[in-house]
């Protein structure tokens, strides 16, 4: 991969990076919450992460892929390559892993073999899917030990879709605690220094959950939002509207996922006349390759990380490419373009739309 | 809860089968083995199962325990229906 980062990459990046620290600096709420991870290679550019004091690579990595899947091997040179290159965010979960011979836990444990001599150049995200106090707390420790930390950076609700997901959220169990009190407790302990949600089914149920009074008025309900965004989002139950604009106005950071809607997208847009060996050769987008339009669809939104699954090293090497040396938001010319080429419906019936909220890499 | 008749069974099946050809064949109805393992053959993946799982408490009304997330009760299209059958009429 290329190494080098233009003038005006650098630039922005420092500007950025400054912008972020002298509002921290200025603002009392955030002076607690200072960074425990170490300065970027300066390899990739950063973003704040909403109020958080931190400031995270706009690429991230995700915890599926290889890292669940596949040798152990490859899984651990790529997480490796990847810190290596300047990521510093890394989005894993309970859950990932399935099967033999990766069973639930393998991207956790995976994660945790480098980070553990790596921890101060990563910021770690992990979830819970659990919907009961004591499961989140038992999720939580069981993630601590697989990631070989004693810290979680973001502790995140995992995959709030429906409203019964809602419900169970803010269900009292015996003791009169619910899961969402679990998150809460772990992050005023100091055993998480955030705490998020993450959906990519419907941001109205989200939103639902961001509508929820606090228990306490002076801390923020969640300090960031992971959700499903890419070029078909506006054609079925959108993110980047009401949701994505709401978490920023609450100063919440914005992660997104699915930049390839489950490799979906680009499927789609190789069938287009205007590409050819994955670049487009006609149009606004001419001269871009369908990656780099994917990333930088995204990297044109307030968001602060895009996570992305990463299926082997080539991949993690054209991905930190891009974010390295291309990552200029798209015009809006450029913006409705891509939109206009992921309307055509795939034969999935009723839960077409959804295809495109999911991503397998 | 009673347990599921013959006919809700094949519906449970259908409707998982349905699932599946929509999702993981690209609407492409090529016949599969009811006992397939969905892993092996590469059909669905680690998120293509919390996917499945998400439709099945959708669709089913029940939450899968994360216990549960196993290839004994997910792996195939037999299991599948076996396992949501037995959370039904349990």
């Amino acid at each position: 991969m290329s190494n080098k980062l233009s003038r005006r990459e650098f630039l922005r990046g420092v500007g950025i990076a400054a912008a972020g620290t002298a509002a921290a600096a200025c603002d009392p709420l955030l002076n607690p919450r200072t960074s425990r991870i170490n300065p970027s290679h300066g390899l990739l550019p950063v973003r704040p992460l909403g109020g958080t004091g931190e400031q995270v690579t706009l690429l991230g990595l995700g915890g599926q892929g290889a890292i669940d899947g596949g040798e152990e091997a490859e899984a651990l040179a790529i997480i490796e390559e990847a810190i290596d290159g300047g990521i510093n965010y890394i989005d894993t979960a309970y859950v990932y892993g399935w099967g033999t011979p990766n069973p639930m836990g393998t991207s956790e444990r995976r994660i945790g073999i480098v980070t553990e001599h790596r921890r101060n150049e990563v910021f770690l995200a992990t979830k819970s899917r659990s919907r009961t106090y004591s499961g989140v707390m038992s999720d939580f420790n069981t993630s601590l030990s697989r990631l070989r930390t004693d810290y979680i950076d973001l502790y995140q609700v995992h995959n709030i879709g429906t409203t019964n997901d809602v419900h169970e959220l803010f269900e009292e169990d015996g003791f009169g605690r619910t899961a969402m009190d679990a998150f809460a407790r772990l992050r005023d302990e100091g055993k998480t220094r955030f705490i998020g949600i993450t959906g990519h089914h419907d941001p109205t149920q989200l939103l639902s959950v961001l509508d929820r009074p606090s228990s306490d008025p002076s801390a923020p309900v969640f300090d960031a939002v992971l959700m499903a965004l890419n070029a078909a989002d506006r054609h079925y139950r959108p993110f980047q509207d009401d949701l994505l604009q709401r978490a920023v106005s609450d100063n919440m950071a914005v992660i997104v996922m699915k930049v390839t809607g489950m490799n979906h997208l680009l499927d789609d847009l190789r069938q287009r006349p205007e590409v050819q060996d994955d670049t487009f050769i006609d149009g606004p987008l001419s001269g871009i390759g369908l990656m780099e339009a994917c990333l930088r669809y995204v990297y044109s939104f307030p968001i602060s990380c895009a996570i992305v699954g990463i299926s082997n090293m080539a991949q993690l090497h054209e991905d930190l490419d891009i974010a390295a040396t291309r990552s200029d938001p798209l015009s809006p010319a450029q913006r409705d373009a891509l939109e206009s080429m992921t309307t055509a419906t795939p034969p999935g019936g009723p839960r077409a739309g959804d295809w495109f909220k999911i991503e397998r890499y | 809860m009673s347990s599921p008749t013959q006919t809700e069974s094949a519906t449970i099946k259908d409707q998982v089968r349905s699932f599946i050809v929509s999702n993981y064949l690209f609407g492409e109805d090529r016949p599969f083995a009811e006992d397939e393992s969905f892993l092996q053959t590469g059909l669905i993946d680690s998120t293509g199962i919390l996917e499945l799982v998400h439709f099945i408490e959708q669709t089913f009304g029940f939450t899968v325990e994360d216990e549960e997330m196993v290839p004994e009760n997910l792996d195939s299209l037999a299991n599948v229906s076996r396992y949501v059958e037995g959370k039904l009429g349990g």
